[in-house]
């Protein structure tokens, strides 16, 4: 009875999507390393919360993400991991904007920081690669103020 | 005995009714008065006023003579005169009669043996007695009656009070219409419901209008504006028939509610959209003119017609400025 137990749960857990799905460190130990380079069009869903100054409560609740202006993104062997590429704008968007970031595996991460007439808006993008043409993550980041912000994000990439 | 009395008839003749101004150098007894149901101290206070008010109001010198007697007739006030070489003497009573007072008060001449004045006045209480003897004093100088002067001979609570004035129409007055806000402000929504509660002051040509009033958008699709009034105006109203035009203005507090539809973005290069139904609270000061057309004016209850301008300046959702057109149909009661 106890290996019929133990045999059940090992076959619950081996098909559940959970375990499926791709961990850090999984897309991080893909073997082949994710060609992600190209015309990046950023979308997603997200909310604001803790928005504590009165007048940023108009900037809390659900927001639409993107799209964003195209990203022209270069992918570069990072100088000091073989494992790791780097990811930068290659066109300027004016020193308002700034983005770096890197890929690991298939893991695909990266930053984005705003100045705009609100305040200063940063994201945390942390997503996997699929294929070279599609990204999918989450998102994180803070401003205007005091708001936080998360939500869930989609890449669509043009390659040049 | 008989040549005594005939003496006295002979007096009594001489004392002759007549009304002559007392002059300023004339030397005055006023003897104690009687009284019949008055405090006697009140009686007494209201000789010594009377005293005052001749010596002021007449410039006379005043005398006095030890135990005075309260005359009853001229005969007794001209020996009480002639013993103190005063040539006027003034005697008299204040008596209760139901709920008034009467004071009476003879004046005889003491040289010519006249009666050189009576004078009655009647009043409500004690204390119009002060009041009373500046009346009596001044009716003396004039030499006439104080019923004659051009004061009344007499004095009541209600005449001591400030002299009545002119009433106007007045009434509350409600009026419903419709506002219709101008540029973007209020919540950038349409045209609402307007209902005004107000007291009305008219004169002939000048109406007074106090009012708390609320505004509110009439469209049940998203967004709300709701706006309340509290302002006085003065209208000027042109003509007193029952169609009667007037024009107006007024200032005041308003106080904005908004819940206004708006699309928030953040960001230029990767913008993040929300569609909003901002909320906002504002207080500030606001003012308005008017043109109006009042119906049935020569009757009690009026009926009013009016166009307004409207401007607030009220801090909401980041605008300050709200103007609006509102009409309306008002009833005075």
């Amino acid at each position: 009875m106890r290996y019929a137990i133990i045999i059940f749960l090992g076959l619950a857990l081996g098909c559940s999507p959970y375990y499926r799905e791709p961990t850090d460190d999984t897309c991080a130990s893909a073997k082949t390393l994710s060609q992600v380079a190209g015309d990046w069009t950023i979308e997603g869903y997200g909310s604001r919360t803790k928005c504590l100054e009165a007048d940023e409560q108009r900037y809390s609740g659900d927001f639409v993400l993107g799209p964003s202006l195209p990203l022209n993104i270069e992918q570069k062997p990072s100088s000091t991991q073989t494992t790791v590429h780097s990811l930068a704008l290659t066109t300027s968007l004016g020193s308002d904007f700034s983005f770096h970031g890197s890929v690991q595996g298939s893991c695909v991460n990266f930053e984005t920081e705003e100045q705009t007439d609100d305040g200063l808006i940063r994201y945390t993008f942390t997503g996997q690669a699929e294929g070279s043409t599609r990204i999918e993550g989450k998102f994180s980041g803070t401003g205007p103020g005091s708001c936080r912000s998360s939500g869930d994000f989609t890449i669509l990439i043009r390659a040049q | 005995m008989k040549t005594r009395i005939r003496t006295q008839m002979i007096m009594a003749a001489l004392l002759i009714c007549t009304t002559t101004p007392a002059m300023a150098d004339d030397t005055w007894l006023v003897l104690p008065l009687r009284s019949r149901g008055v405090d006697t101290l009140a009686v007494e206070t209201f000789a010594d006023l009377l005293r005052d008010q001749i010596r002021l109001q007449l410039k006379a010198r005043i005398v006095n003579i030890p135990n005075p007697i309260a005359c009853a007739d001229a005969i007794c006030a001209r020996n009480s005169g002639s013993a103190t070489n005063a040539n006027l003497v003034g005697f008299g009573s204040v008596n209760a009669l139901g709920s008034k007072l009467i004071v009476s008060l003879t004046v005889v001449d003491s040289k010519k043996n006249t009666i050189a004045g009576t004078q009655k006045i009647t009043v409500d209480r004690v204390e119009d007695l002060e009041a009373a003897s500046v009346r009596i004093a001044k009716a003396l100088a004039q030499g006439g009656d104080t019923e004659d002067a051009a004061e009344l001979g007499t004095i009541t609570r209600k005449e001591i009070q400030p002299p009545k004035r002119r009433e106007g129409i007045r009434g509350v007055t409600v009026r419903v219409g419709a506002i219709v806000p101008l540029d973007d402000g209020y919540a950038n929504m349409g045209a609402g419901v307007l209902v005004d509660l107000g007291y009305w002051y008219e004169t002939k040509s000048i109406a007074l209008h106090p009012r708390v009033g609320v505004r509110f958008d009439a469209d049940p699709g998203p967004g709300l504006y709701v706006e309340m009034p509290i302002d006085f105006n003065v209208n000027y109203i042109f003509g007193l028939g029952d169609l009667a035009p007037y024009i107006g203005a007024g200032a005041g507090l308003r106080m904005i509610w908004e819940e206004r539809p708006a699309t928030v973005t953040v960001g230029s290069v990767m913008p993040a959209v929300a569609e909003k139904d901002l909320q906002d609270f504002g207080v500030g000061f606001g003012a308005s003119g008017r043109v109006g057309m009042m119906f049935l004016r020569t009757y009690t209850m009026r009926l009013n017609l009016a166009a307004e301008y409207n401007v607030a300046v009220v801090p909401v959702n980041n605008r300050k400025l709200h103007q609006s057109l509102t009409f309306n149909l008002g009833a005075i009661f």
